[in-house]
C-alpha cells in the first residue's frame, strides 16, 4: 500500500486512479501504434474501467479512451498521482485478483519495478 | 514514378483519423458516385469518387483512417504510400473538433511530408456544443493551411471546403516545381529547433528515432491546441458517452445487453426479410411459369424451355431471395457501428474468442454466421490480422446458418417429435463447439502475421445518419450480389445439367447423372447409417444451398419439389429409410459436410486463395464424414439402432 505511487504498469493502475506515462516498453508495432494514439511519455492517462471478464481494460488519455489488453497495457511504464483513485482499492485488487496468464507477467513485472 | 502534373484530372485525398468523419465527408463530396474496390495486393476497402464544382472536376480518393503515417501498420502503410507515390494534388484533413490535440498529430504529420494541405475542421458543432471555442484563423495561422469549420454529416462547409482544394490545386499547378519538392512545413509555432525530414518517401529521420518524432509532434499539438482553442467552463465530470458505457460495459449487464443487441440484429434481418425473400420467390416462380408458357406457344424446345426456367430463371431467384436478408444485415451492421457499439462489443468479447485464439473483433463473423455464413464471412474484414481473418472465414460455415434449419426440423418431427428443440439445439451447440475447436487448432498451426493486440479506440456515442448508413449498405450488399450472384447462377446451371442429363432419363431418377453420382457415393456414406443414393444426391444437391436438401429428398422420394418440411408423405418415406440414429448422423453430416456454394465464392473472394478455399470445402468434408461415422458406430456399439 504505501509503495503505490511508485511506477506501475498502466494495468497496475486502481480503478479510476491517474498517473503520468513513463515509458513505453512494448514491441516495436505496438510501440509505434500506441504512441500513434496518443499514449506517449508524459502523456497524463487514467484507469478508466475493465471489460466485465478482467480483461481488456479501458484507459482515458488526450481526451480519448481507448480499449487495451492487460498484456499490452503492462509494458507500459505509468508513476501514479497519489490519492487520484476515486474508488476504493478494495475493488482494484477484487478485479486483479482474477490473474490470467497476461497479468501474472504483469504482477512478476510490477513486482521488480517496486523492488518487492 | 507517377508524377501528377501530367495527370489530367487532379486527385483530392482525404485522410484522417478514424471516426473523425471522414467517410460523412467523403459521401457527402461525391453522393452516389463512388467507386468501392481493394487496394492493391490487400483486401481493404479502397473508396473512389468523383466531384465537380464550378466547371472544374476532381478524382477523390479515401484513404484508411488511421492515427498516423509513420508505422508499419497495414493501413497507416497504405495511406503514406498513396501520398507519397501517388503524389495527390491536395490532401484534404478531416479533423475531429472535439479531439483536436489527436488529430493535430496527423496533421502534422501530413505537413511534414510538406503536402499541400487543406483541413476540415469536421463536427464544429460539437465542439462548440461542448464549449471548445476553436480560433480557426490562429488555427490556420500556425498550421500554415487553410481551414473550412464542417459539418459533414450534414453537409455543411462541404461547398467551402471543396473551393478551398480547388483553389490549392490550382495554386499548385501554377507552381510545379514547389509543388513536388523541397517543401517545408509551415507550420509556424515549433516546440523544437529540429524540424522533421522532407524526403516525402521517409516520413521520419533516421536520425530521429520514431518515438522522439511523436513525443515532438504531439508536444506540437498540444501547444497548438493550448493556444487557439478556448474551453469554456469545465464540462461535466462524466460525458455521456461515459454515463453509457457505465451501463453498455457494467459486469453484469454488458453480456445481457450484447446477447439482446445481437438477437434484435437478427430479429430485424430475418423476420422483416423472410416476407419480401417469400414474396420474390413466388414472383420469380410466376416470372418462370410465364416465359415457360410464351416459349411454349412460339414453339421452343422442351429441353431450351427447362434450362431457361427451371436453370437461369430459377438460379436468379434463388440469387435475389438471399438479397432481403444481406440488405438488412448490413444495414444493422451499418447502424452498430455508426452509433459506436461494435467497439465496446470488440472489446467485452475479447476474452471469449481469446479463449480460441481470435480477437474480440471475430465474434462479429460467428454472429452473423447464424444467419447465414456469407455474410459472416464479408464480415471477416472488419479484422486487422489476416491470420484472424482467415481462421474466421474457415470455420465460419461451422456455424449453423439459417439455411440448414428445415432439414433439422424435417428429422426432428419425422424421429424425435417430442425432443424436436433438443435435437436442433444440439445441432447448433455441436456447431459452435466445432467452430472453436477448429478455431483453436487453426490458429496454432497458422503463424501470426502481426502479433494479435487489442488496441481500439472507443469512439463518444452518436447518432447515426441514416443516409450514410444507407450508402454503406448499399455498397456492402452491391458488392455481394455482383461477385456471388454469378457464381450461384452457374452453380445452379450445373446441377440443373447433371440432374437432367443424359438426354432421356427422367430427371432427377437413378440414371440420371445426379442419381448416378449418388449412387456411387452412396457405399462412402454406409458406415454413417445412410448409403443410400438418394440421401447422397440429397447431400451434392445441398452443397448448392443446403435449403435443397430436403427439396431433394422430396422429389427422390416422389412428394414434389416444394413439399414442406412436416409433409406426410415426405415424414413418412423418411421413416421407413433412416433410423433414428441413422438420421441423427444425417443431421450432423448436414451440419458440417460442405459449405454451400455460395459461401464458397465468398471464401474464395474473401481470402483470395485456391488452397485455402480448397481446404474449406475439404476439411468439413472428412470433419463432418467422420463425426456421422463416430456417431453412427457409437450408437450402435450402446445399442441405439
Amino acid at each position: 500500500m504505501m509503495n503505490d505511487d511508485r511506477p506501475t504498469s498502466l494495468d497496475g493502475l486502481d480503478l479510476g486512479e491517474r498517473g503520468t506515462i513513463i515509458r513505453i516498453g512494448c514491441p516495436g508495432p505496438l510501440r509505434h501504434r500506441l504512441m500513434d494514439m496518443g499514449l506517449t511519455p508524459g502523456t497524463e492517462v487514467r484507469l478508466e474501467g475493465v471489460a466485465p471478464l478482467g480483461d481488456p481494460i479501458i484507459v482515458s488519455a488526450r481526451g480519448c479512451r481507448l480499449g487495451l489488453r492487460r498484456a499490452e497495457a503492462a509494458g507500459i511504464t505509468v508513476s501514479p498521482w497519489p490519492d487520484s483513485a476515486r474508488t476504493d482499492r478494495c475493488r482494484g485488487r477484487h478485479r486483479r485478483g482474477r490473474l490470467n496468464a497476461a497479468s501474472r507477467r504483469t504482477r512478476v513485472f510490477r513486482a521488480e519495478v517496486s523492488g518487492h | 514514378m507517377n508524377d501528377s502534373s501530367i495527370r489530367a484530372i487532379p486527385v483530392i485525398a482525404i485522410a484522417g483519423n478514424p471516426n473523425s468523419g471522414k467517410t460523412a465527408l467523403f459521401n457527402a463530396i461525391t453522393g452516389a458516385r463512388q467507386h468501392v474496390g481493394n487496394w492493391p495486393g490487400v483486401t481493404v476497402e479502397k473508396k473512389e469518387g468523383r466531384v465537380a464544382r464550378g466547371g472544374k472536376s476532381a478524382i477523390v480518393v479515401d484513404l484508411p483512417g488511421t492515427y498516423g503515417l509513420g508505422s508499419q501498420a497495414l493501413d497507416e502503410t497504405i495511406a503514406r504510400d498513396f501520398i507519397t507515390r501517388e503524389r495527390p494534388d491536395v490532401v484534404v484533413n478531416v479533423v475531429d473538433s472535439t479531439n483536436l490535440e489527436r488529430n493535430l498529430y496527423l496533421t502534422i504529420q501530413l505537413l511534414d511530408l510538406g503536402v499541400p494541405l487543406v483541413m476540415a475542421l469536421n463536427m464544429f458543432d460539437e465542439a462548440k456544443a461542448l464549449g471548445l471555442d476553436i480560433d480557426v484563423k490562429e488555427l490556420s495561422k500556425a498550421l500554415g493551411a487553410e481551414i473550412v469549420p464542417t459539418v459533414a454529416v450534414r453537409s455543411q462547409g462541404v461547398g467551402e471546403l471543396l473551393d478551398a482544394a480547388f483553389a490549392a490545386i490550382s495554386t499548385r499547378t501554377a507552381e510545379p516545381d514547389s509543388a513536388t519538392q523541397d517543401r517545408k512545413p509551415q507550420y509556424s509555432i515549433e516546440s523544437n529547433t529540429s524540424v522533421g525530414p522532407h524526403d516525402p518517401a521517409e516520413l521520419h529521420d533516421p536520425a530521429e528515432p520514431y518515438g522522439l518524432a511523436t513525443e515532438r509532434r504531439y508536444k506540437l499539438a498540444a501547444e497548438i491546441v493550448q493556444s487557439v482553442v478556448k474551453t469554456a467552463a469545465d464540462g461535466p465530470a462524466e460525458s455521456p458517452s461515459q454515463r453509457i458505457d457505465r451501463v453498455v460495459l457494467n459486469p453484469w449487464l454488458a453480456y445481457p445487453i450484447f446477447f439482446g443487441v445481437v438477437w434484435a440484429m437478427f430479429q430485424f434481418t430475418f423476420s422483416l426479410s423472410a416476407p419480401v425473400a417469400g414474396w420474390l420467390g413466388g414472383a420469380i416462380g410466376a416470372f418462370g411459369g410465364w416465359v415457360a408458357r410464351a416459349m411454349e406457344i412460339a414453339g421452343a424446345p422442351e429441353v431450351v424451355v427447362a434450362f431457361l426456367v427451371d436453370g437461369i430463371i430459377a438460379g436468379l431467384g434463388a440469387l435475389l431471395e438471399f438479397a432481403p436478408p444481406i440488405f438488412l444485415l448490413f444495414f444493422a451492421i451499418s447502424f452498430l457501428e455508426d452509433i459506436g457499439y461494435m467497439a465496446r462489443a470488440a472489446l467485452i468479447s475479447d476474452r471469449l474468442m481469446g479463449a480460441v485464439g481470435l480477437h474480440g473483433k471475430a465474434f462479429i463473423p460467428m454472429i452473423l454466421g447464424f444467419g447465414c455464413n456469407v455474410t459472416g464471412i464479408l464480415a471477416a474484414r472488419s479484422l486487422d490480422s489476416r491470420r484472424d481473418r482467415l481462421v474466421s472465414i474457415l470455420v465460419n460455415p461451422l456455424i449453423s446458418c439459417s439455411a440448414r434449419l428445415p432439414v433439422y426440423v424435417l428429422f426432428a418431427s419425422a424421429f424425435f417429435p417430442r425432443r424436436r428443440g433438443l435435437v436442433v439445439f444440439s445441432l447448433y451447440a455441436l456447431g459452435v463447439v466445432l467452430a472453436a475447436l477448429v478455431a483453436k487448432v487453426l490458429s496454432v498451426f497458422i503463424k501470426p502475421d502481426v502479433s494479435s493486440t487489442f488496441v481500439m479506440e472507443l469512439p463518444p456515442y452518436r447518432m447515426p445518419r441514416i443516409s450514410g448508413v444507407l450508402i454503406q449498405t448499399w455498397e456492402r450488399g452491391r458488392e455481394f450480389l455482383h461477385k456471388a450472384g454469378t457464381v450461384i447462377l452457374l452453380a445452379v446451371v450445373v446441377v440443373w445439367a447433371l440432374s437432367n442429363l443424359p438426354p432421356g432419363a427422367a430427371p432427377g431418377s437413378p440414371e440420371s447423372l445426379i442419381g448416378r453420382i449418388g449412387g456411387v457415393m452412396a457405399p462412402l456414406l454406409k458406415p454413417a447409417g445412410f448409403g443410400r443414393w438418394q440421401a447422397a444426391a440429397a447431400l451434392v444437391f445441398g452443397a448448392i444451398a443446403k435449403e435443397l436438401i430436403v427439396g431433394t429428398l422430396g422429389v427422390l422420394y416422389g412428394s414434389g419439389v416444394g413439399s414442406a418440411p412436416g409433409s406426410a408423405s415426405l415424414v413418412s418415406a423418411i421413416q421407413a429409410n433412416w433410423t433414428p440414429l441413422s438420421a441423427y448422423a444425417f443431421l450432423v453430416m448436414s451440419l458440417v459436410y460442405m459449405p454451400c456454394v455460395a459461401t464458397i465464392a465468398a471464401i474464395r473472394r474473401e481470402t483470395g486463395s485456391r488452397a485455402w478455399t480448397a481446404f474449406a470445402m475439404a476439411y468439413p468434408l472428412v470433419l463432418g464424414w467422420t463425426l456421422a461415422v463416430i456417431v453412427y458406430q457409437a450408437g450402435r456399439l450402446i445399442g441405439l439402432a
